[in-house]
């Protein structure tokens, strides 16, 4: 099992020009597999979580020098990740023509015929009840429900208060419950 | 909710969600993520030559560079075959040019010395050698004299023509002579056109010198018919004296009474006169004899 490193040490590896590439790869270790699966559940087909992890490390590397240290660093490429996420939807919503009551049908379908999805019927029906959901609303479920992430990081993440990401946390599990009992 | 949810215990008031599995049923192809770093590490290497941070040389490289790219050639020439002596391309242009003297002088076209300038006098002689063989002469020096003779005969021929001057004429006298002519024809008819032309047609009693005419004319007849009546029919207008006022309202017919009763030799004398009786003189004096024997 590899150690983790921490965060603080990626950094100060990235800031000298001679260890960047050493703390780059690092920093990949650490966070590679958090971030595609984050993007995954929300864009559901590999190809396109793909595309996007590459275009969010890619970012990272870029904009890593002027971190300030004023959040963590894994809130911070969460909240890139979940801009590319949501920006990615959005234009595929576009590009389309689907409206937004649509959307959650497309990615449905995506997921059947999807050759990288191995799950049970039970969990068929949870990713189908989950893409019933607003984004935002998916978003914050993946991340409590997934990743068990606390309410603060969330909070961070998507710029919502705490309060209001329990609340919608509350509706969202409410309406994946009654799917699943409806569905029965 | 059980709990603020920051751990799983929540799941215990959803049973539906609880009992779904929560392992992941998402799915890589295999080494993904070995390939996903690797991919990332060139990816980032390639942005890093984008952004020209690479793009950078070893010193004096650019001055090098040009000695490497020969010596390259020379090497790539050697072993392909293609070689050229020393110096070749620098001493190229002089080798043509004197190749093709060569070649020129081989070929024959070549021309003896100061050809070219000696051409026209050579001309000019085989001119007069075919001249003399053809029989047609010319005596000496003709060509250099037909010029002045043609030149002379020109003036003589121009002066010829100015001066024939045996019936002179005064100055401008065919000018004024035209004018003349003209004076008396062309433009007389041209005056005349004129007046003709100036002619209009004026109604008459439009015009304001036929209405004082006309009232004229009026005038002259109602006086001639005033006095003619006059003369016919005279109406004397007794108003000289209060004799002739008191006379004036008697009536005609106790005048005329009067003078039939009392009449005397003034009167008598009078309507002689008046009635334009015709007096016989003879008579008359043989009466007044009479008259006076009788008396």
């Amino acid at each position: 099992m590899s150690v983790q490193v921490d965060d603080e040490v990626i950094l100060s590896k990235f800031q000298d020009e001679k260890t960047r590439n050493e703390a780059f790869n690092l920093l990949l270790k650490k966070y590679q597999q958090k971030i595609y699966w984050h993007i995954r559940r929300m864009v559901i087909d590999h190809d396109d979580a793909d595309d996007l992890s590459q275009d969010v490390f890619i970012k990272v590397w870029k904009n890593l020098p002027g971190f300030r240290n004023d959040a963590q660093l894994y809130t911070w490429m969460y909240r890139i990740a979940t801009n590319e996420c949501i920006t990615f939807l959005n234009k595929k919503k576009q590009r389309n023509n689907v409206s937004l009551d649509d959307v959650d049908y497309s990615l449905a379908d995506t997921l059947a015929d999807s050759p990288y999805f191995n799950g049970d019927q039970a969990q068929k029906k949870l990713q189908d009840a989950i893409l019933t959901l607003p984004d935002k609303q998916r978003l914050v479920f993946n991340m409590k429900y997934y990743d068990d992430m606390k309410y603060e990081e969330i909070s961070d993440v998507v710029g919502t208060s705490v309060g209001a990401l329990k609340a919608s946390f509350h509706l969202a599990v409410k309406k994946i419950e009654a799917y699943l009992l409806s569905k029965d | 909710m059980k709990s603020d949810m920051e751990d799983r215990k929540w799941l215990d008031d959803y049973k539906a969600l609880k009992q779904v599995a929560q392992n992941n049923p998402f799915t890589v192809p295999d080494g993904y993520f070995e390939e996903m770093g690797k991919q990332l590490t060139s990816y980032i290497n390639l942005d890093k030559a984008n952004a020209g941070e690479g793009f950078i040389v070893p010193e004096n490289f650019f001055d090098a560079q040009k000695g490497d790219i020969d010596s390259r050639i020379n090497i790539e020439m050697e072993a392909s075959g293609f070689d050229v002596p020393a110096n070749y391309f620098d001493e190229l242009s002089s080798n043509i040019q004197s190749r093709v003297n060569i070649e020129l002088e081989t070929t024959g076209f070549t021309v003896p010395g100061n050809y070219f300038d000696e051409l026209s006098s050579n001309i000019e002689s085989r001119v007069a050698l075919e001249m003399e063989t053809s029989g047609f002469e010319v005596p000496a020096n003709y060509f250099d004299e037909l010029q002045e003779q043609i030149s002379a005969r020109l003036a003589v021929e121009e002066v010829l023509d100015e001066t024939d001057h045996s019936f002179a004429v005064p100055e401008g006298y065919f000018e004024q002579l035209n004018r003349s002519i003209l004076n008396k024809t062309l433009n007389q008819e041209t005056v005349e056109k004129v007046i003709k032309r100036r002619s209009i047609v004026r109604r008459m009693y439009a015009s304001g010198v036929f209405k004082y005419a006309a009232a004229a004319c009026f005038a002259l007849l109602v006086g001639t018919g005033v006095y003619i009546r006059q003369i016919t029919d005279p109406v004397y207008v007794h108003d000289n004296s209060l004799l002739h006022k008191e006379i004036s309202t008697l009536p005609v017919s106790d005048i005329q009474k009067y003078l039939d009763n009392d009449e005397d030799a003034n009167d008598t004398q009078h309507i002689v006169i008046v009635q334009g009786d015709h007096v016989n003189d003879a008579n008359l004096n043989n009466d007044l004899q009479d008259l006076t024997d009788s008396n």
